[in-house]
């Protein structure tokens, strides 16, 4: 039987995953090397609802790295419809409401797990406009209206 | 935990994240990200993560667009899309359209237009950052030109400079210096052998003119 990672959520709840999943996160994986994973890994900062997400992606990845190399003799070289079907998994994972996917980046930065990261980000600001870049993000216009009139014409010309 | 809590190099690793397509709106969000859109650090990061990916600006239809090219896909046989198209440019101000691009180079990352309007100006302008320039070429409405642009390396910066050439045969050969901002004739009367090679109208060029 493979070894057991608990990791604990900033509510106090355990959660149980394989290693092999845990090691797709990389500041769990440096703390596995060690050896300081017994009795529990607690995650001050990273909730329930976020690391429930955090581990299916995980799992996810884990799963399809396994499968791609079970078949790794019957695919073309370029591999491709694996990629497709994880591309279209990670789509759908990352469709969360706005906070959720921000706490999704936090976990991803803390944990280091790059391709969860990427994701996040790039999903958290697709095709939102200025205006609703500074609502979702609660940040404050500190342009005058001149100066903003400025900074648009500076970006004048962009591929929209 | 908010946005504005996160420290500058999280911001940062967020906003390199994103494709091209959005940086207008990053740049207007507020001044710390336009600086910071600014920085040396980000252009590299920002660059480092895009060219991860296979882009490719086309003129289709008389518009300039941004083609995503995934070349994992290429050879799938369902109908899945290979290239597909990420965002066209759009042209804001000056009373400029898009829709008169004549004809368009690139060079090291810059595009050069060619606008198809009676003045046949030129301009000049660099998809990351976002800056153009509109450049007047000395003269108008010749019957037949070719453009290229080029840099040179001198010590660490680039020089980039434009040739223009009016007829590939006598000549005139007229040089556009960015630095010095103006326009040059060449002192040559014929083409150096062996260095230009016409393709249609455009046409590229090997060493030092």
């Amino acid at each position: 039987m493979s070894k057991k990672i608990i990791f604990e959520s900033s509510e106090g709840e355990s959660f149980e995953v394989d290693e092999a999943v845990a090691l797709e996160c990389q500041t769990i994986k440096n703390m596995i090397e060690d050896d300081c994973t017994d009795g529990g890994i607690p995650l001050a900062n990273v909730n329930s609802a976020t690391l429930t997400k955090v581990i299916d992606y995980c799992k996810k990845h884990v799963e399809a790295a396994a499968a791609a190399e079970a078949n790794a003799g019957d695919k073309d070289i370029y591999g491709a419809n694996k990629d497709i079907e994880l591309k279209t998994w990670d789509e759908e994972f990352v469709k969360v409401d706005q906070p959720l996917l921000f706490d999704l980046m936090l976990a991803a930065n803390f944990l280091i797990i790059p391709g969860l990261l990427d994701l996040t980000c790039k999903t958290m600001m697709r095709g939102k406009t200025v205006l609703q870049i500074r609502e979702i993000f609660h940040i404050k216009k500190d342009y005058t209206d001149a100066e903003e009139a400025e900074v648009r014409k500076e970006n004048a010309w962009a591929f929209e | 935990m908010e946005m504005s809590d996160l420290p500058m190099d999280m911001v940062e690793e967020i906003l390199s994240k994103l494709p091209v397509t959005c940086m207008g709106a990053v740049r207007l969000t507020c001044k710390k990200w336009n600086t910071l859109s600014k920085t040396p650090s980000f252009v590299a990061k920002h660059i480092g993560v895009a060219s991860r990916e296979c882009s490719v600006i086309m003129m289709m239809d008389n518009e300039v667009s941004l083609m995503g090219v995934d070349l994992n896909r290429i050879h799938n046989k369902d109908d899945d899309p290979f290239i597909e198209r990420k965002g066209k440019l759009i042209m804001r101000y000056n009373n400029t359209n898009s829709k008169l691009v004549n004809e368009l180079f690139h060079c090291d990352g810059l595009l050069l237009f060619v606008m198809n309007d009676r003045k046949k100006r030129l301009i000049v302008w660099n998809p990351y950052c976002g800056q153009h320039k509109w450049i007047q070429p000395i003269s108008y409405n010749p019957k037949w030109e070719a453009y290229a642009m080029e840099y040179e390396k001198k010590d660490k910066s680039r020089s980039h400079k434009i040739l223009r050439i009016l007829d590939a045969n006598i000549g005139p050969y007229e040089m556009y210096d960015f630095k010095s901002d103006s326009w040059k004739v060449l002192a040559i009367n014929t083409p150096p052998e062996g260095d230009i090679c016409f393709c249609g109208n455009a046409l590229s060029l090997k060493g030092d003119v």
